[in-house]
Formats: structure tokens, C-alpha cells, sequence
């Protein structure tokens, strides 16, 4: 599962143009790190923890 | 340094010679018009690479094609770093063969998005090509650029890696 499927199923009502140049950024350097949140911006839901995105499988 | 500095009107048929070392500045007056330097430039190509959706994902441009000062690394951040610094025109662009929603490609200044095309896309027409470009200005010691693209087709998309379709490419247009 993706980081952005993992954000999608903590918060369903997000929509597609909060990402992108949206409130949330998420990215990937391709340096074999894999996905991660650059920038979360939204103005009323809190960026997820490391723990909730663990959970989710 | 090589100088040449014309105080009034050229002569015709004039020749002048540099020392041989640096830049050849040519001034008029007393005024610099202009240096002629050693004029880096680059083109890559890209690896393979498999988008996420709405993930910024930075475009592997490991084919290093034209290299002129040995500015580019292809190998572990493939990015741009002139070392002279100026104005340079840099493009990147890459074919994704399925997409839909918007379709971005960007080049990121010291990891900042400095110059970005987004467009809308289906998938109707077997794929989408998107291309950004734009003046950039590098002070030739730590200044670098990469290129990202990004995609919402709602699941993975794979990029089409054909040297024809996906690159990343610039050079110097003048001096600082």
C-alpha cells in the first residue's frame, strides 16, 4: 500500500487537489527511501503519526 | 583573465588575443558587455520508474547523454550543478503511458519547485507528454536542479522511459 492510500484510508474526505500544489505535498527522491510527506498544510486535519501509518497495512 | 576593452569605435578586421587563461571579458568603456566562459551543458535520460499516485517522484535521469564540464550526476541524485555560475535554460519532460486527472512535471531549484507545467489528462489517447521549462539562474557553486513529475491516474503509473519521450536537459544562455 502506498503512503498516499495509507493517508486516503485515515482520511476518506480528503480529495485529489489537497495534493499536488493542495495542502498536503508528498514526495519521493527516489534514493530507494521510499514515499514520505513533505509538506502538510491542511487547515483542519492533523498530519498523521508515524504510528497511524504503521498500523495500516 | 583575458580582457578586451574598446574605448571608442572597433576597428574593422581588428584581432585580438586573450592570455590563455579564464574567461575573455569584452568591455566597452570600461563596461563590461559580456564574457565568453566555458559554457556547461547536459542531457539525460531516464531510468525506469513507476509513479505513485499524487506522490511528487523524482525522475531518475540516469543516461547521461552530453555532459560538457562534468556539471551532472547521474548516478546517485541526478541533478545539475554548474559550476559556472549565469543564466541557463533548462527543460525537463517525460511520457507516462497512463494517466488521468492532472499530469505535472517540474524542475526543483535546491529542492524548491521553481518551474512547473500541470495539466489536465485521460487516458483516452494511450498516454500524456508533459514538458516544463524556464531560465534558471545558478551562482555556480552550490545552485543544482532535478526534475519531478507527478501524476493522479488514482493508482500507479509507469513512465515511458524512451530517450525521445522522457529527458532532462540544459544550458548556459549567458554569463553571470
Amino acid at each position: 500500500m502506498t503512503l498516499y492510500e495509507k493517508i486516503i484510508s485515515i482520511y476518506p474526505q480528503l480529495a485529489t487537489y489537497d495534493f499536488a500544489t493542495g495542502n498536503i505535498t508528498l514526495q519521493n527522491d527516489s534514493d530507494g527511501k521510499g514515499d514520505y510527506i513533505r509538506e502538510w498544510n491542511h487547515p483542519t486535519l492533523a498530519r498523521p503519526t508515524k504510528e497511524q501509518l504503521e498500523a495500516i497495512e | 583573465m583575458a580582457l578586451i576593452n574598446t574605448t571608442t569605435t572597433g576597428v574593422l578586421g581588428s584581432t585580438f588575443y586573450g592570455d590563455g587563461s579564464g574567461d575573455l571579458t569584452v568591455q566597452q568603456n570600461g563596461v563590461t558587455v559580456n564574457k565568453v566562459t566555458a559554457s556547461p551543458l547536459f542531457h539525460a535520460t531516464c531510468g525506469a520508474l513507476t509513479f505513485a499516485n499524487s506522490t511528487w517522484t523524482k525522475l531518475p535521469m540516469s543516461g547521461k547523454v552530453y555532459d560538457t564540464n562534468n556539471n551532472y550526476d547521474p548516478t546517485t541524485n541526478y541533478r545539475f550543478t554548474p559550476t559556472v555560475a549565469g543564466y541557463y535554460w533548462i527543460k525537463a519532460q517525460f511520457f507516462l503511458g497512463s494517466s488521468g486527472g492532472r499530469t505535472a512535471c517540474s524542475i526543483y531549484k535546491n529542492s524548491g519547485d521553481v518551474c512547473q507545467t500541470l495539466i489536465l489528462s485521460s487516458n483516452t489517447n494511450g498516454g500524456i507528454s508533459v514538458v516544463t521549462q524556464g531560465l534558471i539562474y545558478f551562482n555556480g557553486t552550490t545552485d543544482y536542479v532535478e526534475a519531478y513529475g507527478y501524476q493522479e491516474s488514482g493508482g500507479t503509473s509507469a513512465l515511458n522511459n524512451n530517450g525521445g519521450l522522457t529527458m532532462f536537459s540544459g544550458y548556459m544562455v549567458r554569463p553571470a
